[in-house]
């Protein structure tokens, strides 16, 4: 299995500490050396809604709305006011989650028919963005409108089963040591109580007895060891009863060590499940629209996006495999081209850490909004490929060391700029690509 | 200290037939159970169409059934148990409903069905 499985990859913060910055312009070294591209080092699988990649556009936060009030909550303070599209909205939820689903047990969710898997794994996503107002004149706005859902989403993991027998020990240990905490609790309940009569039979025997041998009444005699009977009787049901009650407390904490214990392998658990092994087919597709000065009412298509992305993860050996088929249409980087990607990426572990390699072929289709002239006015290129060897390293923690060797797409101007990259991936936060039940 | 369990204490009346437990845990999280007749622990683990015993045999006697619910879900932490007993003079599906105390934590349920007989 792949220490650093690619999926996992595209849902972590990357912070790339460029130690070795790329050597941008390659071809061309008459001119200012432009900033290095953003080198997205595993772009294959959608990091983030369909919707928002539409838009070419990242919103600080996604919401995820888990019920129907929630969703219709987000959709009202999402609509903007005045009939104004707003800026930097984005929303994803999958419908059959929406409700509380009391009967749907972790063995139906993993071993789910299609029809199954088309109803728990398919989320609708809406996005827009805005660029910022010049003046008080509102620009031109766009939203997106997107659906993803897996047709394969192939069989839990051997670390996920792994992680789960160990759950089962775990919590059969809970259930055992729960019982002992009843049967404490139940031998210890009544002990304050007896120690109130302890104490009351102490008084009286001191009494009788004083009387006894001070007074020499010896009619009280048989009071007196009668009390002293009683008083033993409960003396040694209240220390029965302390011994219940120290073991009371010893099994709580324990079993808020197995509690915690048990928390630490539900969170590993949780991680482990959006990451099956055997053949992954997930789909996504979307259309954007424009909105002329940023009104709802005065809208127009412009743009479509279809994700193909089959995976597999193999059992045993570590193999990973990725493939991508992408099409955009409309796309600005490239003055308003629809583009094709179909790319394939191979990850195996090599020691600790992983290798990959990857190769994209991309083309480039239409005449585009702005012409076929590269703005240095050459032939626009139709065609251009990406390829890259990718390595990364645990260091510790959350804590990855990054490598990465490669040439990117050739931009506009002609120029390929080469991938070369050392880092640090931070590995904050998690984006769900599986719908969360939320 | 640990939670108070989820609790729930029925009659189920028996009758000459084979008596079967199931123990469902819903919600998609993940649940493990012991079952014990009287003191004596009869199976633990995923509880599915348990044996317990003709309606005869088992008469008079008490089921306890502890399962601990683990929240495995990332933003999620409702959980629900079904009890199915089948084999007594009726079929009795019984549900409860809880919660974790916090993100992945745990919850105990506990079923006591006392089995009644003809008198």
């Amino acid at each position: 299995m792949l220490h650093r499985p690619a999926s996992r990859a595209v849902r972590e913060f990357l912070l790339l500490a460029a130690l070795v910055p790329a050597a941008a312009g390659a071809q061309d070294s008459g001119r200012d050396p432009a900033p290095p591209p953003a080198v997205e080092l595993e772009a294959f699988r959608l990091s983030g809604p369909p919707a928002l990649a539409l838009l070419g556009s990242s919103a600080a936060s996604v919401a995820r709305p888990n019920t129907p009030r929630d969703l219709i909550a987000s959709l009202v303070s999402g609509a903007g006011a005045d009939g104004v599209v707003p800026d930097g909205y984005a929303l994803e939820t999958a419908p059959f989650w929406l409700v509380r689903r009391k009967a749907m047990s972790l063995g139906e969710y993993h071993d789910a028919s299609l029809g199954q898997r088309l109803l728990y794994f398919t989320a609708i996503s809406v996005a827009t963005s805005r660029p910022a107002s010049r003046g008080d004149s509102p620009r031109d706005a766009r939203a997106a409108l997107a659906i993803r859902t897996l047709l394969a989403n192939g069989r839990p993991s051997a670390r996920l089963r792994a992680i789960g027998d160990s759950m089962r020990a775990v919590q059969l240990d809970y259930i055992t040591r729960f019982r002992r905490w009843e049967d404490a609790g139940a031998r210890a309940s009544g002990l304050g109580v007896a120690r109130g009569r302890l104490a009351q039979q102490d008084d009286l025997l001191s009494s009788l007895l004083a009387r006894v041998v001070a007074g020499g009444e010896t009619t009280l005699r048989d009071s007196a060891m009668r009390t002293l009977a009683r008083r033993d009787s409960l003396r040694a049901f209240v220390a029965s009863g302390q011994s219940a009650a120290d073991a009371e407390l010893a099994t709580a904490g324990e079993l808020d060590r197995i509690e915690t214990r048990l928390g630490t392998l539900a969170k590993r658990f949780a991680a482990a499940e959006i990451e099956p092994h055997g053949f992954i087919l997930e789909v996504a597709a979307g259309t954007r629209a424009l909105f002329e000065e940023g009104q709802w009412g005065r809208q127009q298509i412009d743009g479509l996006g279809v994700w193909l992305t089959p995976m597999y993860r193999a059992r045993t050996n570590g193999l990973e495999l990725i493939g991508v088929g992408r099409y955009l249409s409309r796309v600005s980087e490239y003055d308003g081209r629809d583009l094709l990607d179909v790319g394939v990426r191979a990850g195996a572990d090599v020691g600790k850490g992983t290798l990959s390699a990857e190769h994209v072929w991309r083309s480039l289709h239409g005449s585009g909004m702005l012409g076929l002239a590269s703005t240095t006015g050459g032939e626009y290129r139709s065609r251009t490929t990406r390829w890259a060897v990718l390595f990364d390293y645990p260091i510790g923690g959350r804590l990855w060391a990054v490598a990465s060797f490669g040439s990117d797409y050739r931009l506009p101007d002609g120029d390929r700029p080469v991938i070369a990259t050392v880092g640090l991936n931070l590995g904050f936060g998690a984006i769900e690509i599986l719908p969360s039940g939320r | 200290m640990p939670r108070k369990p989820i609790a729930l204490r029925k009659d189920y009346a028996v009758g000459s037939g084979q008596v079967r437990l199931s123990v469902l845990v819903g919600d998609r999280q993940y649940g493990t159970s012991m079952v014990f007749l009287d003191d004596e622990l009869l199976a633990n683990g995923d509880i599915d169409e348990l044996p317990l015993g003709a309606g005869g045999e088992i008469a008079g006697r008490t089921l306890t059934v502890y399962t601990v619910v683990t929240d495995v879900r990332d933003k999620k932490n409702d959980m629900s148990v079904t009890w199915i007993l089948t084999g007594g003079e009726k079929t009795a599906t019984i549900e409860r409903s809880g919660s974790g105390a916090k993100s992945f934590g745990s919850q105990m349920f506990k079923a006591v069905f006392e089995l009644t007989g003809d008198e």
